[in-house]
């Protein structure tokens, strides 16, 4: 099943963008229906496809929210955690975590201390779009506040 | 006393004997040979009660008066004693505190008797025989290490011990004393002594059988709790994703329901529909695997022609296929194979068979389907790859001889599988731990079922891979049906065509 991506609408969405990011490609759909009214909605089926979209991406054009699945073959969402705090244009990006896990999930949440949120699956809808709310209507020191959060626990 | 009578074996789970039972066994093997030790205890006693009232008896009533027997006489009380004592411990089932006991008990006399020999007299033969018996002593706490020559060492050494006391010149006002003790209580103390010794060391190497085995019922066990988390695992992840997409549908649809135009109202009605079926199907795969067995008992045998299965499995997949992309088929599968057993279990086989050569290889790759008379004995590697395999008692004997037998392979070109993997997926719910993190939707149910058809049909299925990426290549042996068999006239399967997510190349 394929996603037709959205054009990006000219003259500037004033909607906050939100980069999906789960190999289901069923699930990505099932989100993108309940956030398109709101949210101007990217999704990515890996890690490495994300990551390669957010390179294409002119500074102003990043991801204001990112939700990321766990499990995903090649690099998991862990790892691209790590790389996006590690480099700084995307350590800033709000990212809001979706896991399948069960056991061993004590250690998951550790390795993950530095997202906005974590959720398990199956979420509560709601709950998933109260967190996009509040990662994407952050202010700017708040934002400096996390940022420095971050930075100060390695 | 008494001895527990052995329980009937209890019926054998599929997955084979239990643990409880194994323990049980062992158990009871345990509490024989402890039975026996008991036995000897009150004889060991025995002995040690005479002997020291044969030496209280000469004290007080046959040598009166000689109170320079107190240098030999008393310690060797001491030491029979201890003995005495040890072998009660030994009937109480203990093991550590005897040994110590008669051997630290045993070498701290002989050192006393030592010291104040070699002070009265010097080093000479006498005390250097004891100096050899404390050696004994020393090499009797090597037989808890359960090398059994220790034990023809330590009655030499005890023998070289009476040896030198019997030729080493004495004190003259201890030798009549050691003279007639020697003649009475040599051997008993070289008796007692060694009985005591190899007592000690068969008892610790019953401890180290029980403990092995102990670890090999341990070990199962550890086995089966991680096929359990495997299962869990596996099913986990494949339940929850379908799951959450439903629910987010549904919640979507409540939460933007006054905004939503009918026509996307029905199109997330319809994603949803079509997921929460797919779930439905994993949830009663997931649940059947009591099916899976009962089916495979109730068949009659039958010839079936095995080219008319394997093109029915081709046509199973044709129709559950719907946007895979086309895929090289190689059939080299002769007209005149016909085994014995049940067409549709065999068809069941080979489209399980190919549906995971479907799933678990890249686009493009080919996949070949071939049967041939079987040649050489089958590999026994569809075991469950648990130690201590277990027979089961309802199946036949699932190695065929030569030329009595089918032998079909399909073959992918894939990823291939680890060799010390390959034996346990043919278990219920295992997959492997890679596929398990990729996005490949299953059950591990697959390979099972196959596993419980093809020997219920009497013949066996296992895998061979050259390793990671090479590919692999599922093999079935069936047997062949008897030569008067007629195959039914009838074919359950309509010709294959060839459109479909399968093209013959």
């Amino acid at each position: 099943m394929e996603i037709e991506p959205e054009p990006t609408p000219p003259g500037g969405d004033r909607r906050f963008r939100v980069l999906l990011v789960d190999d289901n490609i069923e699930l990505l759909e099932a989100v993108r229906f309940a956030l398109l009214d709101d949210y101007f909605i990217e999704t990515a089926t890996s890690a490495e496809d994300a990551l390669e979209r957010i390179e294409q991406l002119a500074q102003g054009e990043l991801p204001d929210c990112m939700v990321v699945d766990v499990k995903m073959p090649g690099l998991n969402g862990v790892q691209l955690v790590r790389i996006l705090r590690g480099d700084p244009t995307t350590a800033q990006i709000p990212l809001i975590i979706l896991s399948a896990y069960v056991q061993g999930e004590d250690i998951l949440r550790g390795q993950l201390a530095g997202v906005d949120r974590y959720l398990a699956k199956p979420f509560d809808l709601e709950v998933l779009i109260d967190a996009i709310q509040q990662a994407t209507r952050m202010t700017p020191e708040q934002r400096l506040v996390r940022l420095r959060s971050f930075l100060d626990d390695p | 006393m008494q001895v527990a009578a052995p329980l009937e074996q209890p019926e054998t789970s599929v997955t084979g004997t239990s643990i409880t039972e194994r323990k049980f066994v062992e158990n009871y093997d345990r509490q024989r040979r402890l039975e026996m030790l008991r036995l000897l205890t009150p004889a060991f006693i025995g002995i040690t009660v005479i002997v020291i009232a044969a030496i209280a008896a000469y004290l007080i009533v046959l040598a009166p008066g000689q109170e320079s027997l107190l240098v030999v006489d008393i310690p060797l009380v001491v030491v029979l004693g201890v003995q005495g004592v040890s072998w009660i411990l030994v009937g109480q089932e203990r093991v550590v505190a005897p040994t110590v006991l008669v051997l630290t008990g045993n070498a701290l006399v002989i050192i006393a008797i030592e010291v104040i020999w070699i002070k009265v007299n010097g080093l000479d033969l006498f005390a250097i025989a004891g100096l050899i018996t404390l050696c004994s002593i020393i090499v009797e706490a090597g037989a808890l290490g359960g090398g059994w020559v220790i034990l023809p060492v330590t009655l030499a050494i005890n023998v070289a011990t009476i040896v030198i006391l019997v030729v080493s010149p004495r004190p003259p006002q201890l030798a009549t004393a050691i003279d007639t003790q020697l003649a009475l209580f040599a051997p008993v103390i070289i008796m007692t002594q060694w009985a005591l010794g190899a007592t000690m060391f068969a008892l610790w190497r019953n401890v180290r059988t029980m403990l092995h085995t102990v670890g090999i019922a341990y070990e199962r066990a550890q086995r089966l709790d991680d096929l359990k988390n495997q299962f869990i695992s596996s099913v986990n992840h494949e339940l929850r994703t379908p799951l959450t997409t439903l629910q987010t549908y549904i919640q979507a649809c409540l939460i933007r329901f006054d905004r939503l135009s009918r026509q996307d109202l029905r199109t997330a009605l319809q994603s949803a529909d079509r997921v929460s079926r797919a779930l439905a199907e994993l949830v009663k795969e997931i649940l059947s695997t009591r099916r899976i067995e009962q089916d495979a008992i109730g068949f009659t045998p039958a010839a079936v022609p095995v080219r008319q299965s394997v093109e029915a499995a081709i046509t199973l997949l044709d129709l559950r296929a719907t946007a895979a992309p086309m895929r090289d088929l190689h059939l080299s599968v002769p007209d005149d194979l016909v085994v014995w057993g049940d067409s549709a279990l065999l068809k069941q086989i080979l489209s399980n068979l190919l549906t995971n050569a479907l799933k678990y290889s890249p686009d493009g790759s080919p996949i070949e389907v071939s049967a041939a008379l079987a040649r050489g004995a089958a590999p026994n590697a569809s075991g469950d790859g648990l130690p201590g395999k277990s027979k089961r008692r309802r199946r036949r004997s699932d190695e065929q001889s030569t030329s009595t037998a089918v032998e079909l392979i399909v073959r992918d070109h894939g990823l291939g599988i680890p060799a010390d993997e390959a034996p346990l997926l043919f278990n219920r719910f295992v997959r492997l731990p890679r596929d398990l993190a990729s996005s490949i939707v299953g059950t591990g149910l697959g390979l099972f079922t196959c596993k419980v058809y093809a020997e219920a049909m009497g013949g066996a299925i296992w895998v061979e891979s050259e390793g990671e990426g090479e590919g692999s290549a599922f093999h079935v042996r069936l047997p062949i049906a008897p030569v008067d068999a007629q195959p039914p006239t009838t074919t359950d399967a309509p010709p294959v065509a060839s459109a479909g997510a399968l093209q013959r190349a």
